[in-house]
């Protein structure tokens, strides 16, 4: 009997010790990182929270007026009254406007210059010297897809008094989706990046400026589908290289380099081996502080699908300079219908985070989201936090101290291209909610 | 009272049957686990039956590798990217990964960016399949993506040893010459290409491009023309085709579908919405994608009943009823449409896609008044909507209720900056108004956008010299004659050369403004074109006399004297006193 008994205990002791390893093994793991992620919160504690609340919003400049469709935005002190303004391409209207700040947090809008068709990019710049900004435009022609040279590059020409003439430097191109004027020769004279989205065909040059009003072209890559080009210093020899996005069939980022005395070296940074990629934007700023500019970029387009919508590879990463040339690439997060990637400091506690907008995602979904931060731990690990859900069809953000209160405030500009159209926005400020 | 064997036989019969319990608990926790879930809710049912038959046969066959790479390849095929890795990775603890395991790990990765593991992963593939294009073209193109030309260059080039000519693989080469800056290579290569796969149609854009910067317009616009043919054929991968047939993902098989759609390869797209079908019976996107292909086809009738059948299953008028009606009017069902937009209508009042459809029924129905009421709707929504204003504006103008239907033209030039049709009919409708200052900037635009083949260039160009004429005596009456010269006149005198009226007219004007020779030299080419008019001569004559040169005064006025002959007494008459030398103030007026 005592056998018996010993057996039921040896038995029972390893029916025990079974029912333990099944449960360790379907127990739940702690996830990995956890002290860098305590490490990370305990400081952010003292800020509120990035979610729905973090920002209110409001419209400024016109009302909307059917659907809009903005295409570009860009907060500068136009006229250098020490308050931030907001350039405005509407593609709808063909027309570029001026969101002027008249007073603190008091904006008004009036349109700057002449028709520009298909306005698709504005940037700032005191093209002739004058003291003044004008305003460069990157006009596609019509923003729906064509491949007829209908692109030109104008400039309005600020006469000082806040009064713009368009002036066009180049015409019957290519469509242009991008211009920047950057110095990137010797001369001291700005030259332009421009880059030509265009259809089938497309490209991207650079004008060099040889005084007096005369520019002469150089072209640096045959391929369509160039959204952005901005240009940084990528290797530290204080020239200024130029880095692009091309989407299309190519979904690449390419940097020409630059020699300083007008050559540039083709380099492919990086590339999707997905056709339906959708490239959708790029910036450049220094993500992980280490001095060297790294590249932020989204894709999410869905302009071109027979089907407009979010896909579900869309989503924000960045490219790490490491220095000699050397990019890491890493997945910042999934985001449906990114666009317009801008790394901004949001709470103030010293990490870069990376805000993006949704152009087309699934808008019949209540819980589709339309604007993202990726707030950045400090060691570069990004956590999506879900900022707004309407309104809808953002296409555009962009970030600064608006108020020079040391806070970032938010813009966004929306392009109504497909239903629904419930929650119908233009130009929208995103202030922090006291 | 139990005796205390029994009580001994009960416990060890219950410990027993602990054990047991246990021993089948120990043995599931020692024995390996299968990657993932056993249900996903997110997935369809079909997928989580298949699910649980893949585990099922994995773990009954003791993780067979072919079970397991069942199993890899459902999870794949459906995006769980992670549990297909731990698949094979459960896989290469017993046994070598296949080729084909290696594409697939290479698939993931590159879903995933991981473009050096991508790499790695494909150069597995080649180790034992160096035949398999697909592998070799995915290899290249990731190193050419990764910045490594050198390498995908001699990738390209391998395939290109097993299958010359092959067509994605000259194409990344020829993207490597250019990147060299050696367009000679580029070219040639390109050419080669479009001679042995005229289909590949991003080559013929390629090509346009360089030719186009190195200014061989001509060889451009034939490439141009050439790339604007049907897209070309998505690449064959019959490995990944393979794993179509594990996709319960809906979206992914449309991704699918629209892309040999894209591509015109119809007859593999269906089979595509036939899975889609059978996955969602309740889904109208099978009907509306057959509807696409049929309507693109031209098969207007199959499309009205696929649209009709994507209604029926509950799909979104606001995106099938746009394409339906477009269908209903190519097989002239007019009556049809507009009973269907009248039930949407009634149902979706402030819908923009169904209000913009039901005015194109009643466009086409000819119920003008209908297009009034629902453009004027749409258009309230949206202001600068093209077809709406387009659609309103003719309706208006047909009725002859033109102011209205201008205001409609000036947004459809705001918003259509190529569209020549509203520039002109608003420069008529300024013309017309007797405001050709306002005629002159939609005229203007309308000439610059038709081209010099235009067939409606003579027709825009004879408004615009009359918009400039009448602009110009309108400032003349007012008394701004240097405006009338430089603003008006001398625009119509560079539009039509020939034509006499403005030369007259600025002779005038400049007399006013005592700029003689601006005056003599409008009159002298007045004079070539006119050469038996004895006023052009008379008024020439006047105009050097004024400007100090009498000899040639008298010389013209001689010349309107002939040219007078036995006409006007009047005329002859002014002549003769100015060749009598009875010259006065009051002469010249």
């Amino acid at each position: 009997m005592k056998r018996l008994i010993k057996i039921a205990v040896v038995l029972a002791a390893a029916a025990l010790i079974g029912a333990y390893a099944y449960r360790s093994a379907r127990a739940p793991r702690p996830p990995g990182g956890a002290g860098t992620l305590t490490g990370g919160a305990a400081r952010v504690l003292q800020k509120r929270p990035l979610d729905v609340d973090y920002f209110t919003h409001r419209t400024i400049g016109r009302p909307p007026e059917g659907l809009p469709w903005i295409s570009d935005l860009l907060i500068t002190d136009l006229d250098q009254d020490g308050l931030k303004d907001i350039l405005v391409c509407d593609g709808k209207r063909n027309r570029v406007s001026w969101i002027r700040q008249v007073r603190l947090g008091v904006f008004e809008e009036q349109d700057i210059g002449g028709p520009v068709a298909g306005p698709a990019h504005v940037e700032v710049a005191d093209l002739r010297g004058t003291g003044h900004l004008d305003v460069l435009v990157a006009s596609m022609g019509v923003i729906p897809p064509d491949n007829e040279k209908i692109g030109s590059v104008v400039v309005l020409e600020n006469d000082g008094t806040n009064h713009f003439t368009n002036h066009v430097l180049l015409d019957n191109v290519a469509r242009v989706t991008y211009v920047k004027a950057a110095r990137l020769t010797q001369s001291g004279r700005l030259d332009l990046v421009v880059g030509q989205f265009g259809y089938i065909e497309g490209e991207i040059r650079w004008m060099e400026n040889l005084g007096n009003g005369q520019w002469k072209s150089h072209q640096l890559l045959d391929l369509p589908g160039t959204i952005h080009a901005p240009v940084a210093d990528l290797n530290g020899d204080g020239k200024m290289d130029i880095v692009a996005i091309v989407s299309q069939d190519s979904e690449e980022v390419h940097a020409f380099m630059n020699d300083g005395v007008g050559h540039f070296h083709d380099r492919v940074l990086y590339g999707s081996t997905n056709k339906d990629f959708g490239s959708s934007g790029l910036c450049i700023a220094d993500v992980n502080k280490d001095g060297r500019p790294d590249i932020v970029y989204t894709n999410g387009d869905g302009f071109d699908y027979a089907t407009p919508g979010s896909r579900p590879w869309h989503g924000v990463q960045w490219l790490e300079n490491l220095g000699q040339g050397k990019f890491a690439y890493h997945r910042v997060g999934d985001f449906p219908g990114a666009f317009s990637p801008v790394v901004a400091d949001l709470k103030g506690d010293g990490h870069q985070d990376i805000v993006s907008c949704s152009g087309f995602n699934d808008w019949r979904d209540k819980n589709a989201v339309s604007l993202m931060c990726f707030e950045n731990d400090g060691a570069e690990h990004f956590t999506p936090r879900i900022l707004a859900h309407e309104p809808t069809h953002l296409i555009v953000v962009k970030a600064d101290d608006l108020f020079n209160d040391g806070r970032i405030e938010l813009v966004t500009g929306a392009f109504m291209f497909y239903p629904p159209y419930d929650h119908v926005s233009r130009v929208t400020l995103w202030e922090h909610n006291e | 009272m139990t005796s205390p064997r029994t009580k001994s036989w009960i416990i060890v019969c219950g410990a027993c049957l602990v054990a047991a319990a246990g021993l089948v608990l120990a043995r599931r926790a020692i024995a390996p686990k299968l990657p993932g879930e056993p249900h996903y809710a997110n997935l369809p049912t079909a997928f989580n039956q298949a699910l649980k038959n893949a585990r099922e046969s994995a773990r009954k066959s003791d993780y067979d590798p072919g079970d397991l790479r069942s199993l890899a390849h459902l999870y794949h095929a459906n995006r769980l990217h992670e549990e297909a890795r731990g698949c094979y990775a459960f896989i290469a603890k017993g046994s070598k990964l296949t080729a084909r395991d290696h594409y697939y790990l290479a698939d993931i990765a590159q879903y995933e960016g991981d473009l050096d593991l991508a790499q790695a992963e494909l150069r597995a593939v080649l180790e034992t399949e160096p035949n398999y294009i697909p592998a070799g073209l995915e290899l290249g193109d990731a190193l050419f993506k990764s910045g490594r030309a050198d390498e995908a260059e001699k990738e390209y080039a391998a395939i290109l040893a097993v299958e010359a000519n092959q067509p994605q693989a000259l194409f990344g080469l020829a993207r490597i010459d250019l990147l060299r800056g050696n367009d000679d290579a580029a070219v040639a290569r390109l050419e080669g290409l479009m001679a042995s796969h005229p289909e590949m149609t991003s080559g013929a854009g390629l090509l346009a491009q360089v030719f186009d910067r190195r200014g061989e317009a001509t060889r451009a616009a034939a490439m141009t023309q050439w790339s604007r043919q049907e897209p070309e054929p998505v690449p064959v991968d019959p490995w990944m085709d393979a794993l179509l047939a594990d996709c319960y993902d809906v979206q992914r098989l449309g991704l699918k579908f629209e892309e040999y759609f894209a591509s015109g390869q119809i007859g593999l797209a269906v089979p595509l919405l036939n899975r889609v079908e059978e996955l969602d019976p309740a889904s109208s996107i099978p009907q509306l994608l057959r509807g696409w292909t049929a309507a693109r086809d031209h098969h207007d009738l199959e499309a009205v009943q696929e649209y009709r059948r994507a209604l029926d299953k509950g799909g979104d008028p606001e995106k099938i009823c746009p394409y339906l009606v477009q269908s209903m009017l190519a097989l002239g069902k007019v009556d049809d449409a507009a009973r269907l937009m009248a039930e949407n209508y009634a149902k979706k009042p402030d819908s923009i896609p169904i209000l913009t459809a039901y005015v194109d029924v009643a466009a086409r129905q000819g119920d003008t008044n209908m297009v009034r009421v629902l453009s004027r709707k749409v258009l309230e929504k949206d202001p600068y909507l093209y077809s709406a204003n387009f659609n309103l504006a003719k309706a208006l103008w047909a009725s002859g209720e033109r102011d209205e239907a201008a205001k409609c033209l000036q947004r459809i030039t705001e918003v259509r900056p190529s569209d020549l049709a509203s520039r002109a009919l608003l420069g008529e409708y300024f013309l017309g108004k007797s405001d050709p200052v306002s005629a002159i900037g939609p005229l203007e635009q309308a000439i610059a956008l038709a081209g010099a083949q235009s067939p409606a260039l003579k027709t825009l160009t004879a408004m615009l010299y009359a918009a400039y004429v009448q602009a110009g005596n309108a400032a003349v009456k007012k008394g701004q004659y240097a405006d009338a010269v430089a603003t008006y006149f001398e625009k119509a005198i560079a539009l039509s050369p020939e034509d006499p009226a403005a030369y007259a007219e600025k002779a005038v004007a400049s007399v006013q403004l005592e700029q003689y020779r601006g005056a003599a030299e409008a009159l002298e080419k007045l004079a070539s074109l006119q050469p038996r008019n004895p006023t052009v001569y008379l008024s020439l004559g006047d105009v050097l006399y004024q400007e100090g040169n009498e000899d040639q005064a008298r010389r013209n006025w001689q010349r309107a004297l002939e040219l007078t002959g036995g006409g006007s007494a009047d005329l002859r008459n002014a002549i003769n006193v100015r060749l009598s030398g009875r010259i006065t103030a009051d002469t010249f007026r």
